[in-house]
This record gives structure tokens, C-alpha cells and sequence, in this order.
């Protein structure tokens, strides 16, 4: 009977981060897919990162993980978005060529040694006294592991809505798995539908890019991973273009049709990703939505409408796509769809992405709830990183809330659930001024390293950097501006006069001035390349903010650290309200902290159980002595 | 704190003899204690309704003749099952009675532990059990009204605005942080600078309220001085009405300061009897005198003692020459002597002439007082409806603070994201402020500023 120490089950971009983890760190690693082609198939938009997603890849990136180094070498567009807006909003964002991401993902995955690829369909979890045993597999049988990631994406009893039509599959032309579902159920796991959208594609030739505006990338591009020195693919140009009243009538006029609106499709959608469809209805006062025609690839003809989502029947798609400025004379590749398929309630989940009532079973990526593939791979990676600790009985790693958007997402996920398709936001972060796209190194690199997925010369290299940095900010504290100085540099500098005696670390602390304008007076100590100067920029303008927020960071530290008994008996704490009872029950609350995020529980509840739990310690500490 | 599965009891009233006393018991075994402590229980035990019950111990000796109150939860302070029992007020009956409980494993209530339990049970915010702390400690009307319209809620209703608006104005920065990609249309600065002046307004308001509020709950610092031998003491136990200075004619008697509280027209008056200035010719004196200095540099209120009957001394000129007319009142004294006779002074300084001994002009002093305390608003003072207590206020600030710092040109220039941290800064002063997300401290803060009974 073959044997692993972790079967990772799903190849989508959750599955491909969990498998290249484990078997990177050395632990044998069977991948099991429907298909191996499809593995790290982008099957929605042709992008990666974003607003919070961008902030995750660099996360995933400093802990040694595939992604941002993969789109690095797959990209056709690259742009830092919110450039204007401060370096704790800004983050990264490209276009893919969706084909060779895709084939270059299988290429790493059949080259990774350690890890065994399968073609086979899932069926059963298995399990022996309380611990996970091995997976069925349709044409395979019976594999043993000692842990496995259940990373099944929209795959999970998966229902393709066009219309009218329905068609079972998790993605256009691949087929769903159901007896997991079922194999889940037995497990105690309940399951809810979700649903999500994808618009249509269009042929490239049939857009009329006159009538479009163009958009194009950072010149140059920018690229996410830490360890890629530069983009030398070929970048593209997006285009830009807008619905108007007579498309936005057609769709009024034919809602019926809509399986999102019609009753169809009872799972519950993203009010962040809306369809087309609501938003012509919520937004009835608008005459226009913007539309983003993103290339798909190099080598396809096929362009993304993005914020075109719509699950309205085919012919009305084309008729929609025609009423729009420079796609009169579009030709439609595929028409847009909205999935449904299975998702568990994550709040049954330790934040290791462990289930709590199996040991050694995880789950990672949209199954439990999430949309995007960075919320995905950043899942794949922490449940893959933690499966292995435990194989070795090492004690598991979680980055808290303020160290890492990947902490927001498990926490917020295994605390307050995900009724509706979770994406992350930076908006969900307390210290987001903590979290940066720029410092995830410096926050995470650290641990990549010690759990072997860094390379010590890379990791060198960033720590050089870092401390580099770190001299030249004590360096430019000291400099300070002479008489002649500090006139030449009063013409040149916006705002307020430079006067003498003021160090340089105090006039680049000032809104809008940077070293550049800084440098006709100062030379530093040792040149820093541009990357090394904007950390230094945000380090001292920011500064104040930062250590306001760590301080924040240290008061809610004092609630994190207080435990709660993994066998705590909500039902035998005095004075607690049904509902907070109920409620953590539900959630399990591994601290103190964590159960008073848990939504719609009192702070009345919450002191209850603190005074519990200290009670219950003192109590403890009485017998022990 | 107890388990709230164990039945606690309490006095209520103050400590000491009094014509009655509540004890209260709340907890599951109220009831039956109350049984337990009947000689004749009543057939039926009717809820919330004063029965006239004969109170025995355990081997059935008689404790006293009382009234006795059951009131099952949850519709109670606590929330829990209740009783109340009113009964004669010698601390003996009381401590026999409470005895009496206790030997049935009932537990004497911690400070604060019956309003805990309110909270606990869901029965008062965290405000609403401040504004009970308050109640209880109220020594004027309006400081009594000011709680209760705290307990009803007022406080919470005033923040809730702002934080609705604060919240209002968060979202929409954050969306254009998050979605800049994304086809909304976001907040411009100058509408973000027009909200964050209106929540500047709202908070100003309300801080000016809390001054009110303060004055009405903290009341004023007045402070008698003077010459010695000029009277001071026998103004103050006039003020008081009891004998409470010593007083006697030779001068330098009084050393140590003495405090007392006065309550005219609803407002508290903390006065303050002082050792009379001079050069002080031993040690103890010198010593009171200096404390006289002090407390007359921290007054709120001075007033100042002259002898009617004896021409004002350079010393004496001086001192009223450095008062504020605005802070500062001149009595002239023994008005019912014969040799009495209102000097001619080159002052701004209101005067009142009064005798301590027949008590003539003390309507007036009293009068003027409380008009000087409540300034221009008058009587007017006494209606605000919710103020803020020390804890809340310091928050308050914060909030007002950090809406100060984002002025005009602060927001023009400062970096949304930076924007953002200080709005949520604000969202998180608020959130402490109405106990939203009260932590361990300011919880088991408030609870200890409860006296037992409540």
C-alpha cells in the first residue's frame, strides 16, 4: 500500500503552495488531482494581487512560497497600485499569462523532488482512534498518510449556472467531485453553498481598441517577489471601457433570466465581486460602470471584461457586450458563468487550518470560504507548513493579527466564519501601518528560513539589507543642515523654509519630500539601491504612527496571551449569556482575545469568562500546591 | 467576586443607627432564604409585594419585625432572583439578621458585586453602572439628576451620533483605500475636512457639558480666610449650622484646616476653614498657616474675612488687591456689633456684610455664592442632562485631541493611510469611552468605586 506523510488533495493554487511546502521541507508528498494539467489554473481573472491580495503574495513570498515568484516570471503587466496613497495602502498587482502560469506551475510540481503528482479522483477521508489515516482514491484505492490538506476549491459538488443551463463541474469543462461531500459529512462537517462569478471572454480582434482607454504598467515593472531582480517578460497594455443605459435596460428588462436573481442560485455571493446584474439594480442611479479589458495571454486571443460578471443567458451576453463602446462587433469565446459548490463553516478549524475534531486532516483555500487565489495559496502554505510541524511533532507557527495579513485571514476565518466569500482587504487589518507590502520580509523572512523554505543566501542578503538600511537611518538622525544649505534648499523645497540646524531625518520627515530632493546636500554613508531608500523614507515618516500602533499592539497582547482550556465547558461558566455560550461553542476561542472578535458576543460575556478563566488558573495553581 | 451561582447579601443603607435598613440578598437561593428566615411564612409568597413578616434565626429566637420584598429574576437590579427585606435600624438587628443569613452559606457582597452582577447579567451597560456608582455617591440634587439621566441612557444616546459619523467617515476613506481600482466615487478632502470639524464640534460640546457636569458632581472649592481672630470659624459653623470649629477668642486658635460640604441651591460647596495668616509665632501655627496659603492657591472661591469692626490692615489690602472679582467675595463680619462699620475700600470685589452670631446676611452670602459658582447660566447649570465622569472625560479629550491634530492643513497633507490610523485611533477612544471594548483594567476600575449594598 503506498504511503506519504502528507497527501495534499487538489492542484489549484491553495493545493500547489500546500504541496511545494511540505515536500520542499523534505517530507514525501503525494499531490492528487483531477487533472495535472490543470494545476495552478487561474480560472477567473487574469491577475494576482491587489489590495490586500498584493500584501498576502508578499507574505507568502517572504516564507518562501511559490507565488510571487511565479507571477514574476508569468507576468504581462505589473503596477503598485494607491502609488499616492501611502506605502501601508499600496501593493502589487499584475496581469498572468493564464497559460504558461498554468503549465509553468505544473512544471515545478512534476520537478519538485519529493513530491509524487496523481490523477485521480478523491473519495473518502480516512481515519483510525481520532487520527487521519489516509485518503480513498477512485482508481488508486487506499493511500496512507500521516496528515492531509483538503484544498478542493469550487470543486465540492460544483454547479455551473449560464442561464438556464446548469452543468456540473468545478471549472469550464472539468468535472465536479460529490462523494468527498458526502465523506466530509460523515466526518461532522456541515457544508454550505457559495456561489462566485466569472464574466465573459471575448476575442481580441473583434475589440476596437480606439474607442478604449489604454492602461499601461509601472515602467519599469515592479516585481513581487523578493528574490527576482527584474521583470524581463513582455508587458502589455489593459483597456479601459464603460456600460451605458441601453445595456444596462437590457439587463432590467431580462432579470428573470438571471439564475442569480430568479431564485436558481440560492448560495450566498460577494458583495465585494458583484455581477453585472447587481449592480445595475443596486445602483440604479449610476448610467455607467467601468469595464477592464485584460488580456489573458501572450499567446491567446481571449480578453477578461472585468466587471462584466453575469450568469445571464448567452445570446442577452452578446447582446450586452455589443451595447458597449468598442465591443459593438465583439465575438464572445465563452460566455460568463456563476459556480455554486460546497464550503465548510471554517470556525471549525484551529488556525492551523487543523479540523479540530480530526487530527491530521486540514483544509485550505475556497473550501473554507475564502475567494482569490492569494487568499488560496496563502492557506495552502500555512496549512502545508503546519501539517509538517506536526508530522514531526513540532509546535505549529501562526503569525497573529499584527504580524501578517495571513494571521487576519486564519483568525477572522476560524473566528467569525465566512458566510459570505471571504476576500482580505487591508481595511480588515488594526495595524495596517504594521503591515506593508514593503516589509514582509523583514516581518516573516525570518521564519521562512528557520522552517527551511528560504534560502540562507537569499536570507542573507535580505538581513544585509535590512541592516543596512538601518545604519543610514541613525546616519542621516545626525546630519545636520549648514547655513548655505539650508537657503539653496528653502528654493527647492515645498512647504515651510529649511532652517539651519535641522537634521536630515527632520526635513525628509516632512509630507512630500524625499531623499532625492535631499541628496544635492547629503551623501550617504553607503548608497542604498531604490527599495532600500523608500524603506528608509517610510521609516521616518512614519515613525511616529508605527510605534503608536506597536504600542496598541503590546495592550492587545496582554488579552491574546490569556489561553483558553481547549476542554473549557462553556456551559458551566456562571452568568455567561445563552448566546455567547452558543456562540463559542461554536468557535472554540484558543485566547481570550480571539473570543471577544467572535461576532455578536458582549463584553459583559467576555469579562465573565475572563474572571472564569483566571479563576479557574488561581483554582488550579490552589491544588497543584 | 463570587461564582454568581452563590446568593449574596448586603446592607444597603449606610452603616450606623437609623430609623430603618434595607438588606438585600440576590442570587438562586434568595427565596429560600427568605423562607428560612420567616416564622410564619405567608401562603402565598406574593411577588413584589411588601409583606409584614416576623424575622427568626436558625434556632428560631426573633430577629426582628420587618417587611420583606420578593422579586424573582430576571426582571430585577440584578437580574437574578431578589429579596429585600426592611428592617429596624440598629446595627445590632442588622448584624443579627445579616448572622443569620450568612450561617446558611449566604455570602456578604463584595464592594460593587450587586451592580456587577447587573452588568454581568446584561442589565446595564458599563455606563449605566457608573451612573448607579454615581447615584450612590451624589450628595447634591443635581448630581443626582445628572446619574439618573446617565442611567436612562442620555450618555449613550449623545455618542452614539458621533460615532455613527466617525464610523460614517472611516467607511468612506477606507473604501477608497481598498478600491481605488474599483468604480465608486470617493470622498474628496474637502468633505473629509468638513466631517472631521463637525465631529471636532460634536466633542467640543460635549467636553464643555462634562465641565458642567463636573462642577455639579465634584462641586467648588471655597475657601474661608483671613486675619486671625476675624471670624472665620464661627462663618463656618454658621454656614454649616453646627458647632463643628472650635471657636474662642483668642486668636491663632484654629491650626488645622477643616473641611466641610454645603449644599446650597443643589449645587455642592466644599468649604474650607483655615488657620488665620499671620507670622505665626510656633511651629504648629506657622505649619497652618502655610496649609492656609496652599489651599488658597487651589480655591475656586475665596472668602474673604474682615473684621467689621476694625479697620482692614495693609496686609489685608494687599490680599484682595490680588483676588479676582470673579472668584472672590468680601465678608465683613460681626454686623451686629456695635462698632461695626463698612470700610471704605478702593475693590471690585462684591461684599457682604454678615453676623455669624445672629445669622443676619447669611441668606445673602449664601445667595451670592451660588451665583458666582453657576456664572452666567444661572440656575441653568443644574439641567445638563449627560456629563462625564473622569474616566469618560480623559477619553473624551483623546477623541477631541486627535480630531484637533487633523486641522485644515493636517489633512491636506497627511497620507490617507496615516488618516486612517488616526480616525480609527478616534473610532477606539469612543469605543472605550461608551464601553464597547472595555478592557480588564477599567472594568474592575469601576466596580471597586461601588460601596457594598449596590
Amino acid at each position: 500500500m503506498p504511503s506519504y506523510d502528507l497527501i495534499v488533495v487538489g492542484a489549484g493554487h491553495a493545493g500547489a503552495e500546500a504541496a511545494l511546502t511540505s515536500a520542499r521541507r523534505g517530507f514525501s508528498t503525494l499531490l492528487v488531482t483531477l487533472s495535472v494539467d490543470g494545476a495552478g489554473r487561474m480560472s477567473c481573472n487574469p491577475a494576482i494581487g491587489g489590495l490586500g491580495k498584493g500584501q498576502l503574495v508578499r507574505e507568502i513570498d517572504a516564507l518562501g512560497g511559490e507565488m510571487g515568484r511565479h507571477i514574476d516570471e508569468h507576468g504581462i503587466q505589473f503596477r503598485v497600485l494607491n502609488m499616492r496613497k501611502g506605502p501601508a495602502v499600496r501593493a502589487p498587482r499584475a496581469q498572468a499569462d493564464k497559460a504558461t502560469y498554468n503549465s509553468g506551475m505544473v512544471d515545478k510540481l512534476r520537478n519538485t523532488p519529493g513530491l509524487d503528482l496523481l490523477e485521480d479522483e478523491a473519495m473518502e477521508i480516512l481515519h483510525e482512534d481520532g487520527r487521519l489515516s489516509g485518503l480513498l482514491c477512485k482508481q488508486s484505492g487506499i493511500i496512507q498518510s500521516r496528515a492531509l490538506i483538503l484544498t478542493t476549491g469550487t470543486f465540492l459538488r460544483g454547479l455551473l449556472h449560464t442561464g438556464s443551463s446548469q452543468v456540473e463541474g468545478g471549472r469550464v469543462g472539468e468535472g465536479a467531485a460529490s462523494s468527498m461531500s458526502d465523506s466530509l459529512r460523515e466526518l461532522g462537517l456541515s457544508l454550505h453553498r457559495l456561489k462566485t462569478g466569472t464574466p465573459p471572454r471575448i476575442h481580441r480582434d473583434s475589440i476596437d481598441f480606439d474607442q478604449c482607454r489604454p492602461q499601461a504598467g509601472d515602467e519599469p515593472p515592479v516585481p513581487f517577489s523578493h528574490f527576482t531582480e527584474a521583470i524581463t517578460g513582455p508587458q502589455v497594455l489593459c483597456h479601459l471601457t464603460q456600460t451605458n443605459i441601453q445595456g444596462h435596460q437590457l439587463i432590467l428588462d431580462n432579470l428573470h433570466a438571471s439564475p442569480l436573481f430568479n431564485g436558481t442560485i440560492a448560495g450566498m455571493g460577494p458583495r465585494y465581486c458583484p455581477s453585472i446584474e447587481d449592480k445595475v439594480t443596486r445602483f440604479a442611479e449610476r448610467d455607467n460602470h467601468t469595464l477592464f479589458l485584460e488580456p489573458e495571454g501572450l499567446s491567446t486571443a481571449s480578453y477578461y471584461i472585468n466587471g462584466l460578471s453575469t450568469s445571464l443567458p448567452e445570446d442577452l451576453q452578446l447582446q450586452i457586450l455589443h451595447s458597449i463602446k468598442g465591443l459593438q462587433n465583439s465575438e464572445m469565446l465563452q460566455p460568463g458563468y456563476a459556480v455554486e459548490y460546497d464550503a465548510i463553516d471554517p470556525r471549525v478549524l484551529h488556525p492551523t487550518l487543523e479540523y479540530r475534531n480530526l487530527d491530521g486532516l486540514y483544509f485550505a483555500g475556497q473550501i473554507n470560504g475564502t475567494t482569490g487565489y492569494e487568499e488560496a495559496a496563502a492557506q495552502g502554505l500555512l496549512a502545508g507548513l503546519n501539517a509538517t510541524l506536526k508530522i514531526d511533532d513540532q509546535p505549529n507557527w501562526v503569525p497573529d493579527r499584527s504580524e501578517a495579513y495571513l494571521g487576519i485571514l486564519v483568525d477572522d476565518l476560524v473566528t467569525k466564519g465566512a458566510d459570505e466569500p471571504y476576500r482580505m482587504f487591508t481595511s480588515r487589518a488594526e495595524h495596517r501601518l504594521l503591515l506593508r507590502w514593503d516589509n514582509a520580509d523583514e516581518r516573516l523572512m525570518a521564519k521562512g528560513f528557520e522552517y527551511g523554505l528560504v534560502d540562507g543566501d537569499d536570507f542573507a542578503k535580505v538581513s544585509e539589507s535590512l541592516k543596512r538600511v538601518e545604519r543610514v537611518y541613525h546616519q542621516i538622525g545626525k546630519l545636520n543642515l549648514g547655513e548655505s544649505d539650508a537657503r539653496k534648499l528653502s528654493e527647492t523645497l515645498p512647504g515651510e523654509a529649511a532652517l539651519p540646524g535641522l537634521t536630515a531625518a527632520q526635513i525628509l520627515k516632512r509630507p512630500g519630500v524625499l531623499w532625492s530632493d535631499l541628496a544635492p546636500i547629503w551623501s550617504l554613508s553607503e548608497p542604498l539601491v531604490p527599495q532600500e531608500l523608500s524603506r528608509l523614507e517610510t521609516r521616518v515618516k512614519y515613525e511616529g504612527y508605527i510605534d503608536r500602533e506597536k504600542k496598541s499592539v503590546e495592550k492587545a497582547k496582554k488579552l491574546e496571551g490569556l489561553s483558553i482550556p481547549s476542554d473549557l465547558d462553556y456551559s458551566e461558566i456562571p452568568g455567561l449569556s445563552t448566546e455567547a455560550m452558543q456562540r463559542w461553542n461554536r468557535v472554540r476561542p484558543e485566547t481570550l482575545g480571539q473570543a471577544g472578535r467572535v461576532p455578536g458576543v458582549r463584553m459583559s460575556d467576555v469579562s465573565v469568562l475572563m474572571i472564569y478563566i483566571q479563576g479557574l488558573r488561581k483554582r488550579t495553581q490552589k491544588n497543584k500546591k | 467576586m463570587h461564582s454568581l451561582d452563590e446568593t449574596i447579601a448586603a446592607l444597603a443603607t449606610p452603616p450606623g443607627e437609623g430609623a430603618l435598613a434595607i438588606i438585600r440578598i440576590s442570587g438562586p437561593r434568595s427565596r429560600e432564604s427568605l423562607l428560612s428566615l420567616l416564622a410564619d411564612a405567608p401562603d402565598p409568597l406574593r411577588e413584589r409585594y411588601l409583606h409584614r413578616v416576623n424575622l427568626v434565626d436558625e434556632h428560631r429566637r426573633p430577629l426582628d419585625e420587618a417587611t420583606a420584598l420578593w422579586m424573582p429574576g430576571p426582571g430585577t437590579f440584578t437580574g437574578e432572583d431578589s429579596v429585600e427585606f426592611i428592617v429596624h435600624g440598629g446595627p445590632l438587628t442588622v448584624r443579627r439578621i445579616l448572622a443569620a443569613l450568612f450561617a446558611q452559606g449566604l455570602k456578604q457582597a463584595e464592594p460593587g458585586e450587586f451592580s456587577y452582577r447587573a452588568t454581568i447579567n446584561g442589565r446595564m451597560d458599563l455606563m449605566q453602572a457608573e451612573a448607579v456608582a454615581e447615584l450612590i455617591h451624589s450628595r447634591s440634587e443635581a448630581e443626582q439628576r445628572l446619574a439618573l439621566s446617565q442611567l436612562r441612557g442620555s450618555l449613550s444616546q449623545r455618542l452614539s451620533p458621533l460615532r455613527d459619523q466617525l464610523i460614517a467617515l472611516l467607511r468612506d476613506l477606507e473604501a477608497g483605500l481598498d478600491f481605488s481600482e474599483e468604480d465608486i466615487d470617493f470622498v474628496s478632502r474637502d468633505s473629509l475636512d468638513q466631517a472631521v470639524s463637525n465631529l471636532r464640534t460634536a466633542a467640543a460640546k460635549l467636553l464643555a457639558g462634562s465641565e458642567q457636569g463636573r462642577l455639579i458632581r465634584e462641586g467648588l472649592r471655597v475657601v474661608i480666610a483671613g486675619e486671625p481672630n476675624v471670624g472665620k470659624s464661627s462663618l463656618f459653623n454658621a454656614l454649616l449650622e453646627e458647632e463643628r470649629a472650635i471657636v474662642t477668642a483668642a486668636p491663632g486658635t484654629t491650626r488645622d484646616t477643616l473641611r466641610e460640604s454645603l449644599n446650597i441651591g443643589g449645587l455642592l460647596f466644599h468649604l474650607h476653614d483655615t488657620a488665620g495668616l499671620r507670622e505665626g509665632l510656633e511651629e504648629a501655627e506657622r505649619l497652618g498657616v502655610a496649609r492656609s496659603e496652599s489651599l488658597l492657591d487651589e480655591a475656586q472661591l475665596t472668602l474673604w474675612l474682615l473684621d467689621g469692626t476694625r479697620s482692614p490692615s495693609k496686609d489685608d489690602l494687599q490680599r484682595l488687591a490680588g483676588l479676582n472679582e470673579s472668584r472672590a467675595l468680601i465678608v465683613f463680619s460681626k454686623c451686629d456689633d456695635t462698632a461695626f462699620n463698612v470700610p471704605k475700600l478702593d475693590t471690585s470685589l462684591q461684599g457682604i456684610t454678615l453676623s455669624a452670631k445672629s445669622g443676619e446676611g447669611l441668606p445673602a452670602l449664601r445667595e451670592a455664592l451660588f451665583e458666582m459658582a453657576t456664572g452666567e447660566k444661572g440656575a441653568e447649570v443644574l439641567e445638563v442632562e449627560a456629563a462625564l465622569n473622569r474616566r469618560q472625560e480623559s477619553r473624551l479629550r483623546a477623541l477631541f485631541e486627535i480630531l484637533e491634530e487633523l486641522d485644515s492643513s493636517t489633512l491636506a497633507e497627511l497620507e490617507s493611510d496615516l488618516l486612517a490610523s488616526r480616525l480609527r485611533d478616534a473610532l477606539t477612544e469612543l469605543d472605550e469611552l461608551s464601553g464597547d471594548r472595555v478592557g480588564e483594567t477599567v472594568l474592575s476600575e469601576i466596580f471597586s468605586n461601588f460601596c457594598v449594598g449596590k
